[in-house]
């Protein structure tokens, strides 16, 4: 598909595969496999793990193969911004003049989610970035009074035992450092402005990384004012919508430089509550807003610190040059 | 292109710890690098298999003790080995910088899977409790390129990071080629178009 957007020559074809149901006459062989991976039991409590069976690269290994692909095949694990680090490492291969075109994407497949996908979620629990009114952006009452006692596992094990509770560790919270945190996200904006030769003032829409979380709002609301703009940018977070993977989530936002994107004109919306109650952005919520969208800035972290990171990648992504 | 140069290594395999340890590894005539009783694992199940281990492993020696705690081994041995690298080229020496700045010094490295025991302890209780529960001090080694950014937090490294995922034997070319294409696009000092710096 990114071959084909491109007016580039589409690959030749491969020999068929056994197993492909394309190419096996009609027997089906791959559709009764996946059948019975979807059928096969839950796992138990007793099983043993086991190591995962396919190697990431092998992913884009098979896609330089059937793209029959010359140059350097590399694949960047990055968590949440690995689709920012892909295509930022493509942009570095054109500018030390090492390749003419790459293909760069980010993949979901081999990561195993299942940390957060949002039709799994209890609504509840759904991921609302910059909504000061969803649930779990007030702190509940007995985090509150937790600053003066121990936050870890109060209640002894056998007193839980004789209420017939099922044992539960209960974790004390990961720290964060919001101000670091904050500072590496500006500069790295600040930056993929810098290299792009644009001014703040010229971005027009802000593709936020959103987890909907307090310490994640916090960083945010920082790099908003860190963008030192006159005025307030449009900001919004598709993982309101999508759920927070964490392979592809920086790329699986729609992005701006496809074709269809910059011919609706739209900025995608987060998906709130009726009336959110927003502090610092201009939170596009619910609804797309029409408006330029030439200029956006896609912001991804990943986190190389327990919390949240001092360490995040931002994308400036304008408007293709005419071939 | 530009050529590369290597100009500091740090060395951790089952010869030793330390340059020194590798390079009268590499002069002597005949080496045993396996060894019959393994620490890591356990290995009276297997035991026609060669094992061999970085003998005496000591990180609290080189990167003190502070924070290692959460840190898997595979963090350990980079940190280790990054540790001793920048010490061995002169970058940075007893915490210092001191032939270039933190902005231009930056990380690429490679792997196969990441962390094992990081990935495989963290499954089960992911599939069969809620993923809330997890432990957020050990949650990130389950990432495949922890390790790499374990190592820009603890030397204070801001240029680029870059883990590769490659299929083993080969990982430690395509990290010269990675800082090859990070070099020549402006992301290091020195670099011969004037660009900016990261």
């Amino acid at each position: 598909m990114a071959v084909a957007d491109r007016p580039l020559d589409p690959p030749p074809p491969l020999r068929p595969r056994l197993g492909d149901p394309r190419h096996d006459h009609g027997r089906g062989r791959r559709d009764h496999r996946a059948r019975r991976r979807v059928d096969a039991p839950r796992p138990r409590r007793d099983e043993p793990p086991r190591a995962p069976k396919y190697a990431p690269y092998l992913l884009s290994m098979a896609v330089a193969r059937r793209l029959r692909t010359r140059g350097q095949v590399l694949t960047l694990p990055a968590a949440c911004a690995a689709g920012n680090y892909a295509i930022g490492y493509a942009s570095d291969l054109l500018r030390a003049d090492r390749a003419d075109v790459v293909v760069t994407g980010a993949s979901e497949m081999l990561q195993e989610v299942g940390t957060a996908s949002a039709p799994r979620r209890p609504r509840a629990e759904r991921c609302q970035p910059f909504d000061l009114n969803r649930p779990q952006a007030h702190p509940r009452r007995r985090e509150r009074r937790s600053c003066s006692r121990p936050k870890t596992t109060p209640r002894p094990a056998a007193r839980q035992h004789r209420r017939g509770r099922r044992l539960r560790p209960r974790l004390r919270r990961a720290p964060h450092h919001p101000p670091r945190a904050r500072g590496g996200a500006s500069s790295a904006m600040r930056e993929a402005i810098a290299r792009s030769g644009l001014s703040p003032d010229e971005v027009d829409f802000v593709n936020a990384h959103g987890t909907g979380t307090r310490a994640n709002d916090s960083v945010e609301h920082g790099r908003a004012r860190g963008l030192r703009r006159a005025k307030r940018v449009p900001v919004s977070s598709v993982k309101s919508m999508l759920g927070h993977t964490m392979g592809a989530s920086a790329r699986r936002r729609p992005s701006p430089a496809s074709r269809r994107s910059r011919a609706e004109s739209a900025r995608r919306p987060s998906r709130t509550r009726p009336r959110p109650r927003v502090r610092c952005v201009d939170l596009v919520a619910n609804a797309a807003r029409s408006g330029p969208a030439d200029v956006v800035i896609n912001n991804a972290l990943a986190f190389y610190r327990p919390a949240t990171t001092p360490c995040c990648s931002s994308l400036k992504l304008a408007p293709a040059r005419p071939r | 292109m530009r050529p590369l140069a290597i100009t500091g290594l740090g060395v951790v395999s089952a010869a030793g710890v330390g340059y020194d340890r590798f390079r009268e590894a590499a002069g002597a005539a005949e080496v045993d690098l396996f060894t019959a009783a393994p620490t890591t694992f356990a290995h009276a199940p297997h035991p026609a298999l060669r094992v061999a281990e970085v003998p005496a492993f000591d990180p609290k020696a080189v990167v003190g003790d502070k924070g290692l705690r959460n840190n898997d081994r595979l963090t350990r041995l980079l940190l280790v080995a990054s540790r001793l690298g920048l010490a061995h080229a002169g970058i940075k020496v007893d915490g210092a910088f001191t032939a270039l700045g933190a902005d231009a010094v930056g990380v690429c490295a490679s792997t196969a899977y990441g962390s094992i025991k990081g990935h495989l302890g963290a499954r089960p209780r992911r599939r069969l409790e809620d993923p809330r529960y997890l432990n957020p001090g050990k949650f990130p080694n389950t990432v495949i390129n922890s390790a790499a950014g374990y190592v820009s937090i603890w030397d204070d490294l801001r240029a680029r990071n870059a883990c590769l995922v490659t299929n083993g034997p080969t990982g430690g070319v395509d990290v010269f080629d990675c800082a090859a294409t990070y070099l020549g696009a402006g992301a290091g000092e020195g670099d011969p178009r004037g660009a900016e710096r990261p």
